[in-house]
């Protein structure tokens, strides 16, 4: 579907953020979240952008969430073999949105609900959508 | 220098200028920076190299497409100049304003009195690494990698901006048609000689991603634009027709790709870097009588209708189905063609956008001149929208 060799420099030895991409190949979506203020981020942070704490953790986050828009792209970028739906979702308690690959029998709608999945590319689990 | 400037005194823009924008294989990268700063120059009066105390240089991603990095030193040698402030600035498709708001700023501290900005992109010859230069502009780490472009982050605007407020596909290509329309008296514009196109045509053309379809996206183009600013109170030695930066707002969203944007398809950001240039020009929305806004996407411009407030929110549609912005309706928008149609030279851009608005105040847009204009606006965007920079020009002093 995709190869990961687009961005070939991230990760590999970038230790403090081992564990994010680690859970993902658990199937765990985990992100951060401030000790002192308690304000989860989205990516994951080292310096909270909410109080600027550095006292920051590793927290599971709800895999669930709502479509609240998509795209058919038919003309992928490089690195992608074929077309694709784009979903924005809505995740319950995260309150951002968060972009991922759609896969399912039928498009997308705005408003579905739906859960994250994972799809390994090059040994790398990445995030997908499917209906919930 | 810097001799009491009052901070009440606008700075004054001197000249503008753009080279045509499209396939440029005829010139080499400096070569179009330097033709850009000569068509700027060509339209001031007199001006010598000593006058210019500041260079900035607009250029998104001269490392990628011509192996050249330090290009502000590059813009140095090629104008022969010696700045007591040089920068290149790159804030990806909204680098121009980016820079031409820094360099207003610099004057208006006092540090200098005249600054060239120059902006180029260089992208038709390699559309493999002009491609990657736009791919990464979003979230690299956490979004690209999931498939995300600039034109399927617009497409999910477009999609939900439909589902809000109603807005249909024919109003979507309407915003082409216009745009195509005006670029046809543009003789600079990379679409120049395509002349008209029919709604027809921009609706049934290839899906890019849906909503979108090829005739919704700007181009890749080779072009640059030049600006020249100085101190109000000495624009008079460089032309008779200064025009007046009387307003300039800028704001960003803490957001490099989706997920920390408040929402796709109302623009704080825009919001606010509009309001901060209308109560600085101390004009409103509908004293605005002509607009270059930054439509890389047709959407794009429609929202941009709504949160520059010259429609009510969610109306943005029906202001172009109505004719409103075209170049003979009451609030002219794009007159250069756009990006849409002028075309998308990534740090020409901004710059281009005020080089028009410059003709324009200045009475010199030929077959595309609106009538009597005194106050224009430029709006130019990056990222999903995560990053606005606003101008307001006048004619007219103060």
């Amino acid at each position: 579907m995709a190869t990961l060799q687009q961005f070939p420099y991230f990760i590999e030895k970038a230790e403090r953020i081992k564990p994010f991409w680690d859970a993902l190949n658990q199937g765990k979506f985990v992100s951060t979240r401030c000790s002192e203020c308690e304000e989860v981020h989205f990516p994951p942070r080292i310096l909270c952008p909410k109080c600027f704490s550095t006292n920051v953790e590793w927290t599971e986050l709800p895999r669930k969430g709502t479509v609240e828009s998509f795209t058919f792209v038919e003309i992928p970028p490089e690195g992608f073999l074929e077309s694709y739906y784009l979903a924005m979702v809505r995740m319950d308690q995260l309150e951002k949105p968060i972009l991922a690959r759609f896969v399912g029998e039928n498009p997308p709608s705005i408003g579905q609900a739906v859960e994250m999945h994972f799809e390994s590319i090059d040994g790398q689990n990445v995030p997908v959508f499917k209906p919930a | 220098m810097g001799k009491d400037i009052s901070m009440s005194s606008d700075v004054a823009i001197v000249g503008a200028g753009i080279t045509k924008f499209g396939k440029r294989h005829d010139v080499t990268y400096r070569e179009l920076l330097a033709e850009a700063a000569a068509e700027a120059i060509a339209t001031v009066d007199e001006i010598r190299p000593s006058d210019i105390e500041g260079l900035y240089v607009s250029a998104s991603m001269p490392e990628l497409t011509v192996d050249q990095a330090h290009v502000g030193n590059l813009a140095a040698q090629e104008l022969g100049i010696t700045p007591k402030i040089v920068s290149r600035i790159e804030m990806a498709c909204s680098s121009g304003s980016t820079a031409v708001r820094n360099a207003w700023a610099a004057i208006k501290s006092g540090l200098i009195d005249t600054a060239i900005i120059v902006g180029l992109e260089k992208m038709t010859h390699n559309p493999q690494m002009a491609n990657k230069g736009l791919c990464i502009v979003p979230d690299v780490e956490y979004e690209s990698i999931n498939g995300i472009t600039a034109y399927s982050g617009f497409a999910l605007a477009a999609r939900k901006h439909m589902q809000e407020y109603g807005t249909t596909r024919e109003q979507l290509s309407l915003v082409a048609v216009k745009n195509h329309s005006n670029a046809a008296k543009n003789e600079k514009a990379q679409f120049h000689s395509m002349g008209e196109i029919t709604l027809e045509k921009a609706m049934n053309a290839r899906m890019v991603s849906d909503p979108l379809n090829l005739f919704d996206c700007s181009p890749i183009t080779d072009g640059g634009a030049a600006v020249i600013l100085t101190r109000g109170d000495i624009a008079k030695e460089f032309t008779d027709q200064p025009i007046w930066i009387r307003g300039s707002g800028q704001s960003i969203e803490p957001s490099l790709g989706i997920s920390n944007i408040r929402s796709i398809t109302e623009w704080h950001a825009l919001k606010k870097a509009a309001k901060q240039a209308y109560e600085m020009a101390n004009v409103k929305p509908s004293d605005i009588d002509v607009a270059e806004t930054h439509d890389c996407f047709t959407i794009a411009e429609i929202i941009e209708y709504e949160d520059l407030g010259f429609t009510k929110k969610g109306t943005g549609g029906k202001f172009i189905e109505d004719g409103e912005s075209r170049l003979d309706g009451s609030l002219p928008v794009n007159t250069s063609g756009g990006l849409k149609a002028k075309g998308h030279p990534i740090g020409a851009t901004g710059l281009a956008q005020i080089a028009e608005i410059t003709s324009q105040l200045r009475g010199q847009a030929g077959k595309r001149q609106v009538d009597d204009a005194k106050i224009g606006l430029t709006h130019n965007l990056a990222g999903f929208a995560t990053h606005h920079v606003v101008h307001i020009l006048s004619n007219e002093a103060r």
